[in-house]
C-alpha cells in the first residue's frame, strides 16, 4: 500500500497518463481506498476540466479593428528598413 | 498579310503580354505558404509580412489576451510582437519553426507586461488541511442552481489564473487552455521540459487549492 504523500506527488503524472501500468495500479488501488486521496484527485481533475472547458475570454473584435491592427503595425516600421 | 493586320497582330501581342506583367506585379500573397511569407519577408517584400500579420494576428491577439485578460495590454503585445517579428525575422533559420518562434515572443512579451505592471497578487500561503469530503458538481449540470455554481467555479479558476506568477500562468494556458504538449512548451519557452512539468505541477496545485476553499466555503 502507498503512502499518501507518495500518492500526491504522483497524482499529477497519474491524470498526465505519464505512469507505467503497474504504477497506475498502485494508485488506483489506494484512490479507492482512501478518502482523502481520492477527494484531493477529484479536485485536481476538476480543476482540470475547467481549465480545458474555460470560455474563450477574448472579445469579439469587429473586422475593423484587425485591418487598423495590421495598418498600425505597418506605420510603426520604420520606413526605410529592411528586416536586416 | 498587309501591314494593318501585322500591326493589329502586334498591339494584340503586347497588350496580352502587358496584362501578364500587371498579373505579376500585383502578388496575391493570401495565396502562398507560410514559409514562402517568411522568405520573401526576409527579402524584403512588405506585402509578405503585412500577409504574415494577417494570418497570425487574432493568435497573437488571442494568447496575449489570455496571457494578460486585458484588451489595451494584448493589443500593444500584438504591435510589439510583430515589430519584433520584422526586426528579427532575418535570424529565423528555419521557417518552419516559426510558429513556436512567434509564441515566444508572444509569451515573452506577456511575461515582461505582466511583470511591469505588477498585476499580480501574492499567493496566501494556504496550508490548512481539509478532513471532510466535499461535494462535487458536476460540469455538466442539469438544473439552474448547479449550472450557476459551476459558472462561478470556472470565474473563480479565471480569476485564480491571472494570479498566478506570469511564467506559471504561461505554461498553464499554453498546456490546458491551448492544448500544446509539455515538449512543445519547452520548445515555445526555450526551458527544459522538466521545468515545465514542475512550473505546470505547482500552478495546478494553487489552482486545485483555490477551489478546495471555494467548495469548503
Amino acid at each position: 500500500m502507498l503512502h499518501c504523500h507518495v500518492v500526491r506527488a504522483q497524482m499529477q503524472d497519474y491524470f498526465d497518463g505519464e505512469l507505467s501500468q503497474t504504477e497506475k495500479d498502485k494508485i488506483q488501488n489506494h484512490l479507492t481506498s482512501c478518502p482523502s486521496c481520492h477527494q484531493q484527485a477529484m479536485l485536481l481533475k476538476v480543476t482540470r476540466n475547467i481549465l480545458k472547458h474555460l470560455p474563450d475570454a477574448r472579445p469579439s473584435m469587429d473586422s475593423d479593428y484587425w485591418e487598423r491592427a495590421v495598418q498600425g503595425v505597418i506605420a510603426r516600421l520604420p520606413s526605410s528598413e529592411v528586416p536586416a | 498579310m498587309d501591314l494593318k493586320e501585322r500591326f493589329e497582330r502586334l498591339k494584340s501581342t503586347l497588350s496580352l503580354e502587358l496584362a501578364a506583367y500587371k498579373v505579376k506585379g500585383i502578388q496575391d500573397y493570401s495565396a502562398l505558404e507560410t514559409t514562402d511569407l517568411i522568405i520573401k519577408t526576409q527579402r524584403g517584400e512588405l506585402g509578405a509580412f503585412e500577409e504574415l500579420v494577417k494570418r497570425y494576428e487574432k493568435m497573437v491577439y488571442s494568447l496575449a489576451f489570455q496571457m494578460l485578460n486585458n484588451h489595451d495590454d494584448a493589443d500593444d503585445v500584438l504591435q510589439d510582437a510583430f515589430i519584433k517579428v520584422y526586426k528579427s525575422l532575418v535570424n529565423l533559420k528555419n521557417p518552419s519553426a516559426f510558429l513556436t518562434w512567434l509564441h515566444r515572443i508572444v509569451v515573452n512579451l506577456s511575461i515582461d507586461f505582466a511583470r511591469k505592471k505588477s498585476r499580480r497578487m501574492e499567493l496566501r500561503d494556504e496550508t490548512e488541511e481539509f478532513e471532510e469530503d466535499v461535494p462535487l458538481i458536476s460540469l455538466w449540470p442539469s438544473n439552474p442552481e448547479a449550472a450557476y455554481k459551476n459558472k462561478e467555479m470556472m470565474n473563480l479558476i479565471q480569476e485564480a489564473v491571472m494570479e498566478l506568477p506570469p511564467r506559471q500562468r504561461a505554461v498553464i494556458i499554453l498546456h490546458e487552455v491551448k492544448g500544446y504538449s509539455k515538449k512543445e512548451i519547452g520548445r515555445i519557452l526555450k526551458c527544459p521540459q522538466g521545468t515545465v512539468r514542475s512550473n505546470l505541477h505547482y500552478a495546478r496545485e494553487k489552482l486545485k487549492k483555490k477551489l478546495e476553499k471555494f467548495m469548503m466555503a
